[in-house]
């Protein structure tokens, strides 16, 4: 019996390795890429936080594609981009009917498959980083399109209104709920702490029917060692979660000889295949 | 008995693997055969270089002369780039009036097309040289 108990818990935590070594890419990212080294030393802006300037790899996939001659044989990126694996946020129970409904329906409902935005935590970390004293933009060449976000970080407060553009009218304009809202970000320590509010409804926390409210907040940590950097985001919505979900972080390695691109057009040429359409990896 | 129990507890570990996998599902097989591998040739006429599938247009002409134009799905713009091929590098030598050899998972019937569509799984060109973006290369190999 004692021996049976032995093989059992052998084989857990077997299939918690192999689970894990298929899922987690965690610093998997890091090895695979070889510029980026957490060993580096960590360059500093002239106020001495770490400089997060660049462009910061994030797949996995492509890495490990293949050059034999003039021929490329591509590595599987789907099934590298699904062992990029965020985590699963916790519905209060009476919204587990709706999450799976949504699932189901992914095609017709997920804004993404029109080419929509995918909205924060779900676009991902940052693919380029310019980093001033005063405040900090991130740039996505999203499969989706070009987004943006422009953050400060020197004490100013979220926006929540914008001065009026018509001479002589003086009422402020409130700014709209947006899909990647609205950030502000502070330092703590060498971790850049950044608060997202603002953020409109219409797009999900990821795949699978994740939906959430306006009152959805996100909290994100950059932190750089050497030339590595970690994104983690938490997210906060307590109208429908059951507790703030903690996405599993990622660590980007940073690319000093690439720049971000222009995104290519995105238009949906599935549409008169959605009937048949059920899911589609959707991480970024 | 204890070697039952060893191999039916690995067993268990394996079942939830694979129930796992399995779970891990993308488009794909509601669209496209992937059991069937169609073997293309024809000229590219067009690259709709578009996300968040890039498209080749491929002329395929029949025994009658007849052209067809088969759609051909591709991975995204940045897959293909951070791979190392570039739109020029899809078309080649296209405006010559290359033939090419495309090897596609062909678009189920019941897959609502507007044209004959194919899932990219390789495109080689007139010189021998390929990429391969997709699937088992046996099954291409086996293809005719």
């Amino acid at each position: 019996m004692r021996r049976y108990a032995f093989v059992v818990v052998v084989a857990i935590i077997a299939a918690i390795a192999l689970y894990t070594s298929r899922t987690s890419v965690t610093g998997q990212e890091a090895r695979q890429a070889a510029t980026g080294s957490p060993q580096a030393s960590t360059p500093r802006l002239p106020d001495g936080h770490p400089d997060l300037n660049g462009y910061w790899y994030r797949r996995l996939a492509p890495m490990t594609s293949q050059k034999v001659g003039e021929s490329v044989i591509m590595a599987d990126a789907f099934a590298t981009l699904r062992a990029i694996n965020p985590g699963t946020p916790k519905y209060k129970p009476e919204f587990a009917a709706r999450v799976k409904e949504l699932e189901k329906n992914q095609v017709h409902e997920d804004l993404t498959y029109i080419c929509g935005p995918p909205g924060v935590p779900r676009i991902g970390p940052p693919q380029r980083i310019f980093h001033t004293a005063r405040d900090l933009a991130i740039l996505y060449d999203d499969l989706n399109g070009n987004f943006f976000r422009v953050i400060p970080t020197d004490g100013r407060p979220h926006r929540t209104t914008r001065p009026p553009n018509v001479p002589g009218l003086t009422d402020h304009l409130e700014i709209d709920p947006s899909p990647h809202g609205n950030s502000v970000g502070r330092w703590e320590g060498d971790t850049l702490v950044i608060e997202v509010r603002n953020l409109s409804a219409d797009t999900w926390l990821g795949d699978n029917g994740l939906f959430h409210t306006e009152n959805l907040r996100v909290i994100e940590r950059l932190t750089r060692q050497g030339n590595t950097l970690t994104w983690q985001a938490t997210v906060e919505d307590p109208e429908v979660l059951a507790e703030p979900w903690k996405l599993n972080p990622r660590t980007l390695t940073l690319r000093p000889d690439d720049e971000i691109e222009e995104a290519a057009f995105c238009q949906d040429r599935d549409t008169s295949l959605k009937q048949d359409l059920t899911y589609h990896s959707n991480i970024r | 008995m204890k070697v039952r129990n060893r191999v039916s507890a690995l067993l268990a570990v394996l079942f939830i693997l694979a129930v796992a996998s399995a779970q891990a599902h993308h488009s794909f097989n509601d669209i496209f055969d992937v059991g069937t591998v169609t073997t293309l040739k024809g000229t590219i006429s067009k690259i709709d270089w578009i996300n968040p599938h890039v498209y080749i247009n491929l002329d395929v002409k029949d025994s009658s002369g007849k052209v067809t134009t088969w759609g051909v799905e591709s991975p995204p713009t940045n897959h293909l780039r951070s791979a190392g091929i570039s739109r020029q590098d899809l078309l080649n030598n296209a405006s010559a009036g290359e033939v090419v050899t495309v090897h596609v998972n062909p678009a189920k019937a019941t897959a609502k097309a507007d044209r004959p569509l194919g899932l990219l799984m390789r495109i080689t060109y007139a010189d021998g040289h390929f990429f391969h973006v997709r699937g088992d290369p046996k099954e291409i190999a086996a293809a005719k």
